[in-house]
């Protein structure tokens, strides 16, 4: 029981390291290659953690491994535009000037209703409004309106009175 | 770019780990292996002092060897080689020519066993 325990103990610092190392972001901004690394992990940690005859290492040597390749391939893909559209692609514009670009809502396998939903979500339910809709490469879609269609600001309501903002 | 520093040192460190590992196997297990072979060997000549000299430095060496080993290989195969000592250790002290002799082949063939996998080839990465 007390082996158990102490893997346990172990393996859970080994895990916490290993995402303090990886960095901050949230489960839903994670690029392709990170939340593979995160999926990967927690289930090379769960393994060793029950099986007792397993040595720790087993568990240990390739969650490290796992974590040193992510972060150099992200200081690679900092320092280089190439690698990073390989690792973490391209954003793609699935919505331009109210129309719905069908070629590149295919190559994401992306059906209407499921950009409809998403501009609901994202407080946009006429299509008609939107200027552009781009499918980011964390999978989140970003929506630009079209002029008019923006909510006012107050930098709006200063250039109808024409006096200037403090 | 503190966590490429680091995620170098963790390289670097599984490097040597490795390195540290497959050569501290390599020479261990091949060791073991061949002082199976002079058991083997001996215990076909009834030779029973040498096999019985041999087999006490084995034991020794094994009780260190095991500590390491379970660190590096699944904890089944290292009991396995241990229930085998245990079982060589009682048939050489009642000189059983034919059970020595199986028992030693068996070892002689999991320490090159577990020598051929932790070298880094084809055959053990697919």
């Amino acid at each position: 029981m007390i082996i158990v325990f102490l893997r346990t103990i172990i393996l859970y610092l080994t895990v916490i390291v290993a995402m303090r190392i990886m960095g901050k972001r949230q489960i839903g901004d994670l690029q392709p290659s990170e939340m593979v690394v995160t999926i990967m992990i927690s289930e090379l940690a769960s393994i060793p953690m029950q099986a007792t005859g397993t040595p720790l290492v087993a568990g240990i040597i390739p969650i490290l491994t796992l974590i040193a390749a992510e972060v150099l391939l992200s200081y690679f893909t900092l320092k280089n535009k190439t690698i990073r559209d390989v690792v973490s692609g391209t954003p793609s514009i699935v919505v331009q000037d109210g129309k719905m670009n069908f070629e590149e809502m295919k190559k994401l396998r992306m059906n209407e209703d499921d950009l409809l939903e998403e501009l609901r979500l994202g407080n946009c339910p006429n299509i008609q409004d939107v200027k552009y809709a781009i499918t980011e490469t964390n999978g989140h879609l970003s929506i630009i309106l079209k002029e008019g269609a923006q909510p006012i600001t107050a930098k709006d309501l200063s250039k109808k009175k024409g006096g200037k903002l403090k | 770019m503190k966590s490429v520093v680091a995620s170098v040192i963790i390289l670097v460190f599984i490097f040597g780990l490795m390195f540290f590992s497959s050569s501290y196997v390599n020479s261990t297990a091949n060791d073991m292996a061949s002082s199976m072979e002079t058991i083997l060997t001996s215990a076909e000549e009834e030779n029973w002092e040498t096999v019985n000299g041999i087999n006490n430095e084995n034991i020794e060496k094994w009780h260190k060897i095991s500590k390491v080993y379970n660190c590096i290989f699944h904890h089944d195969e290292v009991d396995k080689i241990s229930i085998y000592m245990e079982e060589i250790d009682k048939y050489i002290k009642t000189q059983e020519k034919t059970d020595t002799m199986a028992a030693a082949a068996s070892l002689r063939f999991l320490f090159e066993h577990l020598s051929k996998k932790d070298q880094a080839s084809w055959e053990n990465i697919i």
